[in-house]
């Protein structure tokens, strides 16, 4: 202890306290913002940069290319862009919200004292838990019209007749897949909500019960509000996460059948990694980034403006 | 005591040291793991004790980016298994040295077939060497036929889609068919018997010729008429594959690398499995798959490579591989397929009324794109999905195989032209 | 809300719960019954997911196999040390950005969010080719920096979240007995923050093991792949699918992570707590 003091005492002496924690602050944060820097910021800077190149690694002249904003122009004039970004954004807003209304629901449900509570809150975490490749291929066998549970389950309970090829239908194969990123993705918002349901002062929910309130006055008037806070921030999360997603969309479909599921990101990764024209896929990618980033800024301002209001 | 010790230590590092250097290792990649390569290079290393050969295993999935990326930063191979789209794209772009000498050496045209050699041809120079062959062919169910009545197997696509429906019967289907694989394999298989082709001699695009729409409409029609299974949308080949080994469906086309899943997982199919080349309309080519041998451009051990193919195409060491690799993965030379050696071969011998018939078949082999002349743009409508997306499109979408092949048309022009 | 058992609304709460677990649960109710299940009997019409003919032959071929052991070796040291060295940097970030007075303090927290929205897609291929530039493409190495990179910002956030939480009394209470700043940090603050820093270590675990896209992109070689793609490439190559072994080396993937959170369940609800009211 000695030691320390008398080290601490000489270091103290040299600087003065605020420019000490300022090199300390600095010099803490410094490893994570470098990791992040490179691993993020670098390609981001760079992914913009190439958007507005050509880059063709087939051609007979690989080097990029300047050429502005032609990979933009491209790609809003092309057949396949605005139907794309629809069934993205479609994802995002039914799968969000699904989300949330669940995962509300069940937090409530759950928000009581019963024996094996661990057990039941480790159960429903489990579609987090699974590594995303289970999912997908979990799924896409449960789906199957010859041998998958789903089908079995429905046509003896008289539901269908014939089994359905859901992940293989046009008509069926969105709402297939946004119920399956609805299950992988629950147990996230669930224990959000769980937390934020614990978070109610009780000292309101009792005062409300005091006035006479019913449970459902109770829960729309008290604690929802009270959970604002973190319902806004799950679901700007969810909503940047479901459109930046890749990896369960294409293991379960690869954005078919007949581009019924292709997202945003799929499209990006064809474009680079199939057809190795990676000035077009990084405007793409690109192009949800600066989305994400205008929306997140809008949404941010309107709830503040909605909270100074409330 | 240190001086000797430092002696020693500076003698053994000299030793090792000039053993490495006498030694030379090649590097090989194949997207799938091969016993029968790994038993190879013992057998070299055995004759050759100062060559080292490793097996590298890049999976098949994006292996043309994977070789792109490694042309260029240097670090490809000393020699590698290439697909069949590839030699040709990847010779326009200059990451492979050609080795038409090679092939010359090995005995050219006698003993290797000319369409083969030809789809390894860019430009006046082959840049493969090829290997291996596995052709598609239609895998059967003698007991369902039995059952169903069927006393002959289909030779014309009329007669396959009548069998089809008379062996569909309830959650058993008569044509387990896949429509979701990146390379198509569905469509192509029965183009190659339709003579429909995606170009014509001159580099001009005639996938949305007559024949090829009436490809689509009898795949189309097999479809609405119920002999595939539903799931045939999601399907790739070894989706359906299993489903047929577990007694699903009555027909399947496929490679004959199948033979060795099934060897692996039911060999009591053997029993009722029929082999039958793929039926016919227009056309009589036979769609296959084969891998070929290729070396990098300026590889520092080019030599010590030549070396190893030309070992490996001894006959005897050819055969030695062949007998250790998977049953279905079929020789190219003409040595082996007409002699008697390879199918007398233990291994072989009992399975030669299966393969044979596919094996000739494949004299007259069909590549989607690289018949007529070959070209760097094949590899590029498969990536692109434009075969696969067409087939999509008819079946799930219901458009019309007419105007699906036009617009399929419309995407490679565009391809071409980038 | 306190209810007892008496209360009919208690069994309609237990009821309704039952049915939501039932509901979501029935998939891995069935993935592991299909996983004991050789593939033939799959096939064979039966109910799916009934206990009949159950055995463990698709666990003994999985086990069996040296790849899958290389697999899982390469997935624990990838996913282990990616989960040490984010919660060492997030907690020592966060530290800083809530403590401490330094240039760009504020605009780093507000960048937090801005990184999360960066698309995993853009960022493959360039990190592709540099990481194909400096040679750490199927290395150790460029996986777990990339994940750190991954989990880094929700970590950062919640754990400020956490320290900001903290009385800076207790600190100065003890830098005041002559304790150092780091010195503070680690006996008096750390000991505090135990759940959060349990919550973004499962965190970053997770995302880590269960990673696809970066493994996908990053490693080609078969020797550094860890599992979520090693499976795929063992038993759907597009050869033949095999069911069977792919169930049951899922099951296997997933047992890490599912008891991890059984032990750590309630840890990882607190430090969430605490993390989402800050932020």
């Amino acid at each position: 202890m000695t030691t320390n003091k008398m080290t601490f005492k000489k270091r103290r002496s040299r600087l003065s306290s605020s420019q000490y924690e300022s090199v300390l602050g600095f010099s803490l944060f410094l490893p994570a913002l470098l990791v992040v820097t490179v691993i993020i910021v670098k390609p981001l800077v760079e992914s913009l940069w190439l958007s507005l190149h050509k880059r063709n690694l087939l051609s007979m002249n690989p080097d990029p290319t300047f050429v502005g904003l032609d990979n933009y122009v491209w790609m809003f004039q092309s057949d396949w862009f605005w139907g794309i970004l629809a069934t993205t954004l479609l994802i995002t807003v039914v799968v969000v919200n699904l989300q949330l209304w669940f995962a509300i629901g069940l937090a409530v449900l759950l928000d009581f004292d019963f024996p094996g509570q661990g057990i039941v809150r480790t159960l429903l975490i489990t579609p987090w838990a699974i590594p995303v490749v289970v999912t997908a291929f979990m799924w896409r066998w449960m789906y199957d019209p010859s041998f998958g549970p789903l089908n079995y389950w429905l046509r003896s309970a008289g539901l269908i007749d014939q089994p359905i090829a859901w992940l293989g239908l046009k008509a069926t194969a969105l709402p297939a897949v946004m119920g399956v990123l609805l299950w992988k993705g629950l147990p996230f918002m669930l224990l959000a909500m769980i937390a934020g349901l614990q978070q109610v002062p009780n000292e309101m929910r009792e005062a409300a019960r005091v006035d006479g309130a019913n449970p459902w006055q109770e829960f729309w008037h008290i604690v929802l509000p009270s959970m604002r806070q973190i319902i806004l921030l799950m679901v700007i999360l969810r909503s940047i996460f479901l459109f930046n997603h890749f990896d369960l969309i294409y293991l379960l479909t690869g954005g078919g059948p007949a581009d019924a599921t292709r997202v945003l990101s799929i499209q990006a990764v064809n474009l680079g990694f199939d057809s190795f024209r990676f000035g077009r896929a990084a405007a793409i990618t690109s192009f949800m980034f600066l989305v994400l980033v205008v929306v997140s800024v809008v949404y941010f301002r309107i709830a503040r403006m909605n909270e100074a209001k409330a | 005591m240190k001086k000797v010790a430092w002696l020693l230590i500076a003698v053994g590092t000299l030793v090792s040291f000039s053993s490495t250097l006498a030694q030379t290792e090649l590097v090989f990649w194949a997207g799938a793991e091969d016993p029968g390569m790994l038993s190879i290079f013992e057998q070299y290393e055995g004759e050759h004790p100062d060559v080292k050969l490793t097996l590298e295993i890049v999976p098949y999935n994006n292996y043309s980016q994977k070789i792109i990326a490694a042309a260029q930063t240097g670090t490809l191979p000393d020699v590698l298994l290439l697909q069949p789209k590839v030699p040709a794209t990847f010779a326009g772009l200059g990451v492979l040295a050609p080795v038409t000498d090679l092939v010359e050496e090995l005995g050219g045209e006698t003993e290797f077939y000319a369409r083969d050699l030809g789809f390894n041809t860019l430009n006046g120079d082959i840049w493969g060497v090829p290997f291996y062959v596995y052709p598609h062919v239609l895998f059967y169910r003698q007991d369902m036929f039995d059952a169903a009545g069927l006393t002959s197997v289909p030779e014309t696509w009329e007669e396959f889609s009548t069998a089809a429906a008379a062996l569909t019967e309830g959650d058993r289907y008569g044509y387990l068919a896949f429509f979701n694989d990146p390379v198509a394999h569905t469509l192509h298989q029965w183009m190659a018997t339709n003579d429909a082709d995606t170009f014509d001699a001159d580099l001009n695009i005639v996938f949305n010729s007559p024949n090829t729409v009436e490809t689509l409409d009898f795949l189309k029609s097999m479809w609405d008429a119920g002999v595939m299974p539903p799931g045939a949308t999601t399907y790739n080949m070894g989706d359906a594959r299993v489903a047929f080994a577990n007694n699903q469906g009555a027909m399947i086309i496929s490679s004959t690398s199948f033979l060795n899943v099934l060897k692996d997982q039911s060999p009591d199919l053997f029993a009722t499995l029929g082999v039958a080349p793929v039926p016919h309309n227009k056309g009589d080519a036979t769609y296959y798959a084969f891998r070929s041998i290729g070396l990098p451009k300026d590889g520092p051990n080019q030599a010590a490579a030549e070396d190893f193919i030309r070992w490996l195409y001894n006959p005897d060491n050819l055969i030695s591989y062949f007998v250790q690799a998977d049953l279905g993965y079929m020789p190219m030379t003409k040595s082996l397929v007409n002699g008697d050696a390879y199918w007398s071969a233990d291994a072989i011998a009992p399975y030669e009324p299966l393969i044979r018939p596919a094996l000739e078949a494949a004299a007259n082999g069909f590549m989607p794109g690289l018949n007529a002349v070959n070209n760097p743009f094949a590899g590029l409508f498969e990536t692109q999905d434009v075969y696969r997306g067409t087939l999509m499109d008819v079946i799930v979408n219901g458009t019309s195989p007419s105007e699906a092949a036009a617009t399929a048309a419309k995407k490679m022009q565009e391809i071409m032209d980038q | 809300m306190r209810m007892t058992f008496r209360n009919p609304l208690y069994w309609l709460r237990f009821a309704a719960l039952f049915v939501s677990v039932v509901i979501i649960g029935y998939p891995i109710y069935w993935l592991v019954i299909s996983s004991l299940k050789p593939i033939g009997t799959i096939f064979a019409g039966s109910v799916p997911a009934a206990l009949q003919n159950l055995s463990w032959l698709n666990y003994k071929v999985i086990l069996t196999d040296a790849r899958f052991w290389r697999f899982f070796l390469n997935s624990s040291v990838v996913s282990v040390s990616a989960t040490l060295v984010t919660v060492f940097l997030s907690v020592f970030a966060g530290y800083s950005l809530s403590r401490l007075r330094f240039f760009g303090a504020d605009t780093f927290g507000q960048i937090v969010l801005f990184v999360y929205m960066v698309p995993k897609v853009l960022l493959a291929i360039p990190l592709y080719v540099w990481m194909f530039e400096i040679g750490l493409l199927n290395s150790y190495a460029g996986l777990i920096i990339v994940h750190v990179a991954e989990g880094l910002p929700f970590c950062l956030w919640m754990l400020r979240g956490y320290f900001e939480v903290i009385p800076k009394a207790l600190e100065d209470a003890a830098m005041i007995d002559g304790c150092s700043r780091l010195g503070a940090l680690v006996r008096i603050i750390l000991p505090l923050t135990g759940s959060a820093i349990v919550a973004a270590a499962m965190f970053t675990f997770i995302t880590s093991w269960n990673d696809f896209l970066f493994a996908f992109m990053l490693v080609n070689k078969v020797e550094y792949q860890t599992l979520p793609v090693g499976l795929t490439f063992m038993f759907s190559s597009g050869e033949a699918t095999m069911w069977g072994e792919l169930m049951a080396g899922s099951v296997i993937t997933s047992i890490p992570v599912v008891l991890l959170f059984l032990f750590l369940q309630r840890a990882l609800v607190g430090g969430l707590t605490a993390g989402a009211v800050k932020g």
